[in-house]
This record gives structure tokens, sequence and C-alpha cells, in this order.
């Protein structure tokens, strides 16, 4: 069984390996067990530590970057190329540090929008998942949502709200906000 | 379109009682738009969509489906300049013609009609 530990304060947040594994879920029921944690790390020595995954107790992904390219590897049957590229394109431009490079990729993907109801295909698919975790791990677009979505773009602001609509996104949200209290760190440190 | 209704059957007329109430007022008024009135029904459809994905709530209903089937030729008629100009309509349309099934949508006489997807570059701010 896999089970994907998240930091509850992680930097960043880690919503893109938690909206990636709840979108997984949502196709085949108990693909992840998705436990969030207090904290801002998940391992005392390592801070960059914000998503561990295990299977069958061993690690085999630390840290949200390779945590996601693990669970996207094993949605392969699902994965087109579209989505695959626009999976990158949530990790490598949504979650952009610095505020030009993220209104450059919020500008790229409003337009994309404009004549698509979804980021990839018809339907809902992971590189849905993708962007909105990392729209919903992004301060900035989360104050401007509130403050002044007409900044976003309408095209960008109606996909998201849709995408937000969704069960696996409600999964994460109250994931988030259930997080339990730290293990012990004996056995990690 | 047996097998579709079969297959989403409750989902499709709604899935609370605000949701039927609301899909009920769009069948209406796709009754309502005759031949004449097409433009006038994508408009409306256009305008309610800006922040919409569906018409009624977040999912697939016969709300979608009946509109569609209404203006179906008006939206085959249009040019794809026009098309970009309704951006909302027409990316709901390409949305509806996918999700119904290829085989009911050819059995009622209907084929995908091709969408120009890239929109021209939005106008410089």
């Amino acid at each position: 069984m896999a089970t994907l530990t998240l930091a509850q304060k992680g930097s960043p947040l880690p919503y893109i390996a938690a909206a990636l594994a709840e979108f997984a879920n949502g196709t085949m029921p108990g693909s992840y067990t998705v436990v969030w944690q207090e904290g801002n790390t998940l391992k005392s020595d390592d801070k960059k530590a914000n998503a561990v995954l295990s299977k069958n107790g061993n690690e085999v992904a630390v840290g949200e970057l390779t945590v996601v390219t693990e669970i996207t590897s094993s949605l392969e049957s699902a994965l087109t190329d579209d989505v695959l590229l626009w999976v990158r394109f949530a990790h490598a431009k949504l979650g952009a540090a610095s505020f030009k490079d993220l209104e450059a990729a919020l500008t790229q993907l409003d337009h994309h929008l404009v004549m698509r109801s979804y980021v990839a295909g018809y339907s809902v698919t992971a590189a849905d998942a993708a962007a909105w975790g990392a729209l919903k791990a992004s301060a900035i677009f989360q104050r401007n949502l509130k403050t002044k979505p007409e900044m976003l773009g309408q095209h960008l602001v109606r996909w998201y709200e849709h995408v937000n609509s969704l069960p696996f996104a409600a999964h994460v949200v109250v994931g988030h906000a259930n997080a339990q209290p730290q293990q012990k760190q004996a056995d990690q440190g | 379109a047996y097998l579709l209704a079969e297959k989403y059957n409750s989902e499709l007329a709604g899935k609370t009682d605000a949701d039927k109430a609301e899909i009920s007022q769009w069948m209406t008024m796709s009754a309502r738009h005759g031949p004449s009135e097409r433009q006038v029904f994508a408009q409306t459809i256009n305008d309610h969509l800006t922040n919409r994905t569906f018409l009624v709530s977040n999912y697939l209903s016969l709300a979608d489906l009946v509109a569609f089937g209404n203006v179906y030729a008006f939206l085959e008629s249009l040019s794809a300049q026009k098309r970009f100009n309704w951006n909302n309509f027409s990316r709901w349309f390409d949305l509806i013609q996918h999700a119904v099934p290829a085989d009911a949508l050819s059995k009622t006489g209907l084929k995908l009609v091709e969408i120009d997807l890239n929109a021209p570059a939005p106008a410089k701010k």
C-alpha cells in the first residue's frame, strides 16, 4: 500500500502532490493513504522534506518534486503527452518563486483556457489536479483570487473555481485542515 | 441515447432539488427558443458561462444536452472568428459534444464540429 505523508506547513505547501494523490484516489479508490502532519517538514534534518511517499513501509520518494514524479508515473495508463507537459508546467511555472515568472505563467494558462474547459482534453485530468494544486499553494494567487480576481483573467478564474468545486479538491482541503500531530522523531532522526 | 440516459440517469436529471429546478428552467428555455431565436439563446448561454463550465452546477446535465441540440446548427454556421468572439459558448459546445459518446451523437444524425482551440493572442494591455 502507498502512503503519502505531507507537511501541513511545508515550503512550498505540498498541494500538487496532495492533489495528484487525491485525483488518483478518485479514479482508483484507495490508491493512496494521504496523511497530513503538523509542522513545516517531515524530517527534522531536512527542510525540503515537505512530502514523503512510502510503499509497503519503505520510503520511495522524499520531497514534493520526486513524489510528484513517482505518483505521475504510476498514473501512466491515463497519461497523454499533453497531460505530462501540463503537470510539469504546474510544478515548474505555476510554482515559480518570482512574481514575474508566475504572472507570465498565469497569463499563458488563462489564454490556454479561452476555448478549453479543462487543461488537457475534455475531462478533468492529472493536469488540472497539478495546476490546481500549484495555485492552491501559491500565496500570491490566493490573495489575488480573493481581492482582485479580474487581475488573474476570467478564464483562469472560471477554470480554477470549477476544479476547486470537484471532490478531489475538497479531500485535499479537508486533509490539510485536519493534520495530525507530529509523530515521535526517534526513528527518523 | 438510451444507454447514455441509463448510464447517467440520475445525475443527468440533477443531483439536488435546486439543480433539478434549474435544469428544468433551462429545458423550458431551450424549448421556447425557436429556429429564428438561436442567436439570442446562444448569447444567453455565452453570458451565463462567463464564470461557469456547465450550465447548471459543476457537472453535465440534461440542461447542457438539450441546449446543445438546440444550438448545434447555429454553432456549425459560425465562422472561426465568430466562435472566438463567443468563446464561452464555443468552449461549452466543444465540451458537450465530446461528453456525448460518439455513437450516441451519430445516432442523432450529428457529427463532431471541428473547433479551433487556439484563440488569437489577446490584445496587449
